[in-house]
């Protein structure tokens, strides 16, 4: 597209980008924000570089990949679902009321000699954190209905009715038992759907309403688990299932790829909050401790904050 | 450009040629257009999803660059509602995962840039849709309002009134959110 810079139109208004912010002007001042928030969004050559190789490898695999129709599936499903996503938000809205000391899961290992008390425990749970997963699945783009054939039209439509069919058990009716049957008659169905990931998300969310966090974590955590579509809130929540399983090694990882991102949200905090939790576990003190200071200079009013604070006081008498 | 029938296969190198050609315009179409809180990747390889199945009924006369305008609108348009959705949801949008480069010189450089592109788009995302867009496409894409005419099906003349109340819209909203009295959307 060519600038109307040059082109001199007759009528044409100035760009606000283009004016002197020291006019002191309000134009002024909008266009200058404009103007950084224009140069932030130009693509940098990195940017365009890892499109192209994600595309050369969409590219590659694109005559033995069911992804079209994949994605066909995906909005199938989230239009399927569109029923249960009020109910979900009543869900999450009703779970996000309650007190924050109510989500915390009680230690599942005994703790360790010298360390503070709560933050050993088992980082806690926010009880949104699995519909969130869950829910952030779905990925559909837009306009691709027409990427399904007409021979794998019927296909994708019944696999997104059973999908959605779990899903509806899970979040409109609440009925996680009713979910784990809809994924198995899924699994029997399709058992290399493509909705498999989306699949076993639901399964996670209902094996973690059921307290079957054990199985939870064994699903994330499969090698050969194929394609699970790692949100922050996914990755977050399976650190936590790995501390709580005594896993620190693996949390922290996951931990940690959550803090790169640079990100100041509920996921880091809670990312936060479990590294310190591990990381006084392996009795590095001075990091955990660092981490709760971390967590409370970001999140003071956070959902671990007074047990960040609890902890620290702990330490500070504990110390020699 | 050499248009092919319905086989993805045939289809193939002109979509190649397309993105070569069009690659990074798309991607900052869709990185203005959408904000922060979308993927930029994925809603570009969405386009060029779309482009791909749907190459064969461009036929012109358009240029190929209205042509793909409209379907990274779209595409931007579908990306925007799922982000509102998991907001509403409280799902956040997976901040800082696209829209905004990583490679800045300094920290405190890159908290500004974001917290720039934060503002704006606080801002636009309170403007109607069309008034946004005229914005984005002026100020940002530094387009001329014939060409957002024909982008957007309208004269010139109309284009610049309809920027005119975009401005006059940002602007107050501007002013607002400065002067303390932002009570968020």
């Amino acid at each position: 597209m060519k600038s109307a810079r040059a082109d001199g139109n007759v009528g044409e208004p100035e760009r606000w980008t283009a004016r002197a912010a020291s006019r002191g002007t309000a134009e002024g001042a909008a266009g200058a924000v404009l103007r950084r928030a224009r140069d932030a969004t130009e693509p940098r050559q990195e940017d365009v570089a890892r499109l192209e190789a994600r595309l050369a490898a969409h590219q590659a695999d694109d005559s033995s990949s069911p992804w079209r129709w994949r994605l066909a599936l995906a909005l199938a499903l989230l239009l399927a679902t569109g029923g249960a996503v009020g109910a979900a938000g009543k869900l999450l809205r009703r779970t996000r009321s309650a007190p924050a000391a109510s989500a915390v899961i009680p230690a599942a290992e005994p703790r360790a000699s010298g360390a503070p008390a709560s933050p050993l425990g088992a980082p806690a749970l926010p009880a949104e954190s699995v519909p969130a997963a869950a829910l952030a699945a779905p990925q559909p783009a837009a306009v691709v209905p027409r990427a399904v054939g007409p021979r794998e039209a019927p296909r994708a439509a019944t696999e997104a009715r059973l999908l959605a069919g779990a899903f509806r058990a899970l979040r409109a009716g609440q009925d996680p038992v009713a979910a784990l049957s809809a994924l198995d008659r899924y699994d029997r169905a399709f058992p290399r759907g493509a909705l498999a990931g989306e699949a076993r998300i639901a399964r996670v969310e209902a094996l973690m309403v059921l307290g079957r966090r054990a199985e939870a974590l064994a699903l994330l955590a499969a090698p050969d688990g194929g394609e699970t579509p790692a949100t922050r809130n996914v990755l977050v929540m399976r650190g936590e299932l790995f501390a709580e399983a005594g896993q620190c090694g693996s949390a922290v990882r996951d931990f940690e790829r959550i803090l790169a991102a640079g990100a100041r949200d509920d996921a880091e905090a809670r990312a936060l909050f479990g590294r310190a939790a591990c990381r006084l576990r392996g009795g590095d003190a001075a990091a955990g401790e660092g981490d709760l200071r971390r967590y409370l200079e970001r999140h003071p009013d956070g959902a671990f904050a007074a047990a960040a604070r609890e902890a620290l006081n702990e330490a500070l008498h504990e110390a020699p | 450009m050499v248009l092919s029938g319905d086989d993805g296969a045939e289809l193939a190198p002109d979509v190649d040629a397309l993105y070569r050609e069009h690659g990074r315009t798309v991607l900052r179409w869709v990185m203005r257009l959408g904000g922060p809180g979308i993927d930029a990747e994925d809603a570009v390889h969405d386009v060029f999803v779309v482009a791909k199945r749907r190459l064969g009924a461009f036929d012109g006369p358009g240029k190929v660059t209205t042509w793909l305008f409209r379907t990274t609108e779209k595409v931007v348009q579908a990306a925007r509602r799922k982000q509102r959705l998991r907001r509403w949801l409280s799902l956040s949008g997976e901040p800082g995962a696209a829209g905004i480069s990583t490679s800045n010189p300094t920290p405190g450089d890159a908290l500004d840039r974001r917290r720039d592109v934060e503002i704006v788009y606080r801002i636009l995302d309170r403007l109607p849709a069309r008034q946004r867009q005229i914005l984005i496409l002026f100020e940002m894409e530094e387009m001329a309002t014939e060409e957002i005419g024909e982008l957007m099906g309208a004269k010139g003349s109309t284009v610049r009134v309809w920027l005119f109340r975009a401005r006059a819209r940002f602007l107050a909203e501007h002013q607002r959110l400065f002067s303390g009295k932002d009570e968020g959307p």
